[in-house]
């Protein structure tokens, strides 16, 4: 416990100290990580520990992030205000979507989420007038909240970490709480939970709602670093980098989505400085921690301590 | 006459499209054990999906006291007061002992609490850190009735709970029944164990081919070694030499 603590405070003082030294590029990099790790722990809540595999996660990113573009450059919204509508518009879609996907589990369950995500996908490129299609949304600035200027790469690194702190925070709450529980009994034995008098859909629901609220706050993030928005971001292809961070990382864990985001954006910027095809790569590296460690990254390395250790 | 606490009356329930209960009629009264006997596969487990509302009934009622509960969904059932020990235990093994109980915990002042089932079983506060998974059998059982009971129902049904147990074990279960029993819980009781359904049941329904054909008192059944042995497949005389 003590060892944990103690790594737990190394890898803290590490993330807060990394802006002040390290170059642009790796704060920048740092940044995305981030970003993507709240993106894959808010899946995580689906995937992991409610049991329902979504491949239509990065609707709700987009649409955040879209909104948050849209007000503010459009409407000309302040920042916060633009914010609150941002995660209020995803947290409503969440629900709609929510309730249409969960008439249906498993394969289904996928299908429809993939199908729904790919008709705001087909909006965002399509609606020219409102998204400005293929052009994507520009002219975003970066907000200065308590009059803090956030538009050095240092300073939206530290708010972004800051954030997704907030985020792994609550999630690893309500994940341990009476809520979280039932959630893992719903993804365990449905039947059984019924049985003893949870309304197995509703708690779903609510899962599937939270997720979106957080994958929200991902787009924000995403749409001040970038400062820019393109409907490929809603594509199926960000929803599958998200499945695939949880899933390499270890699904129903709360470290597990951390790890694996971090390697799937790593990766990614890297491999695709040396390598073309970098997908390849990718899919490469997937197949073979399924291969040595099925469950994911962060349950096989505890395998592999506990062997250790006895 | 007071009411029963459970009541079926001529209910029917498939799978698919086979007939498995065909007009199923019993009562368990107020803070007694009724005692569900038959074969393997004559419809035991059927009958308690079927109150529980796991399996839907498509024909006859099923009362709870007064209140009639077969077209509601499982979730609504259970919060009416009815509790289920399922066959083959099955605790959510990866969550912890405490937290297996506190996911069925319900009630504003209920009697059952995590303090009074690990009373009630001591040895599953000394795991209630413990993944589920990892207890041994027994103590799995305890942990599925202190589950149900979680719920603070007024009608439990057991499903075969000393099933695979050590004969040690096997008692403390029974000893657990008569006492809840004692405190006024009424239980539908389906135990492949005829001696131990004999020992706690107040009344004994016996099935076959998915119909009640007996039903009446425990000295009723011993006095009746036929019965045993043509509806339950064991010899209930002791062989001649």
């Amino acid at each position: 416990m003590r060892t944990r603590g103690l790594y737990t405070a190394v890898s803290l003082i590490s993330l807060i100290v990394l802006p002040f030294v390290a170059g642009d590029f790796y704060i920048n990099l740092a940044t995305q990580v981030l970003i993507a790790v709240v993106f894959s722990a808010s899946l995580n809540i689906l995937v992991g520990y409610a049991g329902l595999s979504s491949l239509g996660h990065a609707a709700f990113l987009g649409f955040a992030a879209y909104i948050c573009a849209g007000t503010t450059v459009t409407l000309g919204l302040p920042p916060l205000v633009a914010a609150v509508l941002a995660l209020a518009g995803t947290t409503l879609l969440a629900a709609i979507f929510g309730a249409i996907a969960l008439r249906a589990s498993g394969l289904g369950f996928l299908m429809i989420t993939l199908a729904l995500a790919q008709v705001v996908w087909g909006l965002a490129y399509r609606w020219v007038g409102l998204t400005n299609g293929d052009n994507g949304l520009t002219g975003l600035t970066r907000p200065h909240p308590f009059g803090l200027s956030l538009d050095s790469p240092a300073a939206f690194y530290l708010a972004t970490l800051l954030i997704t702190g907030i985020a792994l925070t609550v999630i690893a709450i309500l994940v341990g709480s009476a809520y979280g529980v039932s959630l893992q009994g719903t993804r365990d034995q449905p039947r059984r939970m019924a049985a003893l008098g949870h309304n197995v859909w509703l708690v779903r629901w609510t899962a599937f709602i939270i997720a979106g609220f957080w994958a929200g706050v991902a787009g924000l993030l995403y749409v001040y670093y970038q400062r820019y928005i393109h409907p490929s971001v809603l594509s199926m292809a960000t929803s599958a980098e998200g499945l695939l961070g949880v899933i390499a990382g270890g699904s129903g864990t709360l470290a597990g989505p951390v790890v694996g985001a971090a390697l799937v954006v790593i990766l990614k910027n890297y491999a695709s400085i040396y390598i073309e095809r970098w997908n390849m790569l990718l899919g490469a590296v997937f197949v073979l921690i399924v291969l040595v460690m099925p469950d994911g990254i962060v349950p096989g390395v505890r395998r592999l301590l506990a062997r250790r250790d006895r | 006459m007071a009411t029963d606490a459970l009541t079926l009356d001529n209910v029917h329930a498939f799978y698919g499209d086979s007939h498995v209960l065909q007009g199923v009629s019993l009562a368990v009264p107020q803070g007694q054990v009724l005692g569900l006997l038959g074969r393997n596969g004559v419809g035991k487990t059927t009958c308690i999906s079927t109150v529980a509302g796991m399996v839907k009934a498509r024909g006859g009622s099923i009362y709870l006291g007064d209140r009639r509960i077969e077209a509601l969904g499982s979730e609504t059932i259970s919060r009416a007061g009815i509790g289920l020990v399922p066959q083959g235990r099955r605790v959510f093994p990866s969550l912890t002992v405490q937290e297996n109980l506190s996911v069925a915990r319900r009630g504003a002042k209920p009697r059952w609490t995590i303090q009074t089932v690990f009373e009630l079983f001591p040895r599953l506060q000394e795991r209630r850190r413990q993944l589920a998974g990892w207890l041994s059998g027994g103590e799995q059982q305890m942990l599925a009735i202190g589950r149900a009971l979680m719920g603070n129902p007024t009608v439990l049904l057991m499903d075969e709970p000393s099933e695979g147990l050590a004969p040690l074990i096997i008692a403390e279960v029974g000893r657990t029944i008569t006492r809840l029993r004692d405190e006024g819980m009424s239980i539908l009781l389906v135990e492949q164990n005829i001696r131990l359904a004999l020992e706690l049941a107040d009344h004994i329904v016996i099935m076959s081919a998915g119909r009640c054909v007996f039903s009446g008192g425990v000295e009723d059944v011993r006095s009746q070694p036929d019965l045993i042995e043509t509806h339950l497949g064991v010899a209930a005389r002791r062989p001649e030499h």
